[in-house]
C-alpha cells in the first residue's frame, strides 16, 4: 500500500529535517541526505507523517553513539530482501545476518577501520559455505552497477576471496 | 545501536559477560537451526558451550545466541525444506526482543576472528540490551579502529596474532595500529 507518492514522501522528508533542523545539523556530517532519503522513500512509503517524524527523531537520537557502527539508521528490511531470504532458507540455507533476521554483516574498512567499510544486504550459510547477496543500483541499462555498488561488491569480494556474491539489480527485485 | 564488533578470546568475553550479568538479569538462547523445535537457553555466559572458540573460519560460521530479559518466550520460526521437511530456526525475526551475540574468538590457534552484539530490532528491549552490553563493552574492552578489543585479545595481537574477520581475508583487513 502506497499512502503517498514517492515525490510527497521525498518532500515530507525534507520538511520534517526542516522542522528539527538545529536539532539534525550536528548529526548530518555522517549523513548522506541523498542516500537517506532514497532509502526512506524506499522503505516508507506505506508510513504515515507521524512515524516519519518518529523516524527522523530516532535517527538523530541515536547519531551520537560513538559505538554504533557507519551506518547510523535503522529500518524494517525493505521486502526484497525478505523476499530473498525466504528463498534461500527455503532452498536449505541458513539466512545469518541481514533480512531482519539480525544485523547486516558489517566488512570493515582496511586495517579494521570504519573508513571504506560495507554493508552486505544478506549473509547465508550452507554447510561451511557462505553467500553474499548484495541488491544494487544500475545504470540506465539495468544490468552494469553505479560505480558505488561496484565499489562495494569489489570491497566484499577482496574481502572474502572464497566465498560467492550474489548481485541482484534493484528493479529485478522490486517485480 | 545496531552493532558493536569485538574482538576477544574466553577470559575476555567471560569478563565482559560477567560485567553484564551483573547489571541486567538475562538469558541466552542457541540462534540456530533444528528438525525439531527445541530450544536451548542458558542464564550465564559462563555455561555456553565453547566460548571463545570460533566454530568455523569466519565469523558468520560462529555460533550465534540471542541475549533477552528472561522473560522472553522464545518464538522458533518454521521453515519448509525443499525435500518437504520442516526445519525451525532461533533467530530475531520471530524475536525482536532480543540481540545477536556470536562470540567468534580463537580459530586453530593462529587467529582470532571478530565477534559482535548487534540487532535488527528497533523494540526498547532490545535497544536497552544493546546499552547495557555497550556499557560493559566500555568498560572492559579497548577501542581499536572500528573494534573493541579485550585485554588478553590486546595482548595476543601486541604479540603477533592476527585479528580479523576471516582467516581467508587478506591482511589489509587485518586490525592493525592506528597511524
Amino acid at each position: 500500500m502506497r499512502l503517498f507518492p514517492d515525490r510527497e514522501i521525498h518532500r515530507s522528508f525534507f520538511l520534517t529535517v526542516n522542522n528539527s533542523f538545529v536539532f539534525f545539523r550536528n548529526s548530518v556530517c555522517q549523513l548522506n541526505s541523498v542516500f537517506l532519503a532514497r532509502r526512506i522513500r524506499r522503505n516508507t512509503c506505506a508510513r504515515s507523517f507521524a512515524q516519519l517524524r518518529h523516524f527522523c527523531r530516532y535517527f538523530a537520537s541515536h547519531c551520537s553513539s560513538r559505538l554504533v557502527s557507519q551506518r547510523r539508521i535503522q529500518l524494517p528490511p525493505p521486502a526484497r530482501w525478505l523476499r530473498v531470504a525466504d528463498a534461500l532458507e527455503n532452498s536449505g540455507y541458513k539466512v545469518t545476518n541481514g533480512a531482519g533476521r539480525g544485523p547486516e554483516e558489517w566488512i570493515p574498512g582496511p586495517k579494521g577501520g570504519t573508513e571504506g567499510g560495507t554493508f552486505v544486504d544478506v549473509t547465508a550459510k550452507k554447510g561451511g559455505a557462505t553467500i553474499r547477496i548484495q541488491t544494487i543500483t544500475t545504470l540506465a541499462d539495468g544490468k552494469t552497477p553505479t560505480p558505488a555498488e561496484q565499489a562495494a561488491a569489489a570491497r566484499i569480494r577482496q574481502a572474502f576471496p572464497k566465498d560467492k556474491l550474489y548481485l541482484i539489480p534493484k528493479q529485478v527485485q522490486q517485480n | 545501536m545496531k552493532a558493536i564488533k569485538i574482538f576477544a578470546v574466553r577470559s575476555d568475553i567471560l569478563r565482559l559477560l560477567k560485567t553484564l550479568e551483573a547489571g541486567t538479569e538475562i538469558k541466552y538462547i542457541k540462534a540456530d537451526s533444528s528438525s525439531v523445535p527445541t530450544i536451548q537457553q542458558w542464564s550465564h555466559g559462563s555455561d555456553l558451550p565453547k566460548l571463545g572458540i570460533a566454530d568455523g573460519s569466519q565469523s558468520n560460521l560462529c555460533q550465534s545466541y540471542l541475549l533477552s530479559y528472561p522473560d522472553l518466550i522464545v518464538q522458533p520460526r518454521q521453515i519448509e525444506q525443499p525435500d518437504g521437511t520442516l526445519r525451525f530456526d532461533v533467530d530475531q525475526l520471530n524475536n525482536p526482543d532480543s540481540i545477536v551475540f556470536t562470540p567468534a574468538g580463537e580459530w586453530k590457534d593462529k587467529v582470532i576472528l571478530a565477534g559482535s552484539f548487534g540487532t535488527a530490532s528497533l523494540s526498547p528491549a532490545s535497544q536497552s540490551l544493546m546499552k547495557a552490553v555497550a556499557a560493559a563493552v566500555r568498560k572492559n574492552f579497548s577501542k581499536v579502529r572500528a573494534f573493541w578489543v579485550g585485554p588478553e585479545a590486546l595482548a595476543q595481537w601486541k604479540s603477533g596474532k592476527r585479528l580479523t574477520i576471516a582467516e581467508q581475508s587478506p591482511s589489509v583487513y587485518d586490525l592493525q595500529e592506528e597511524d
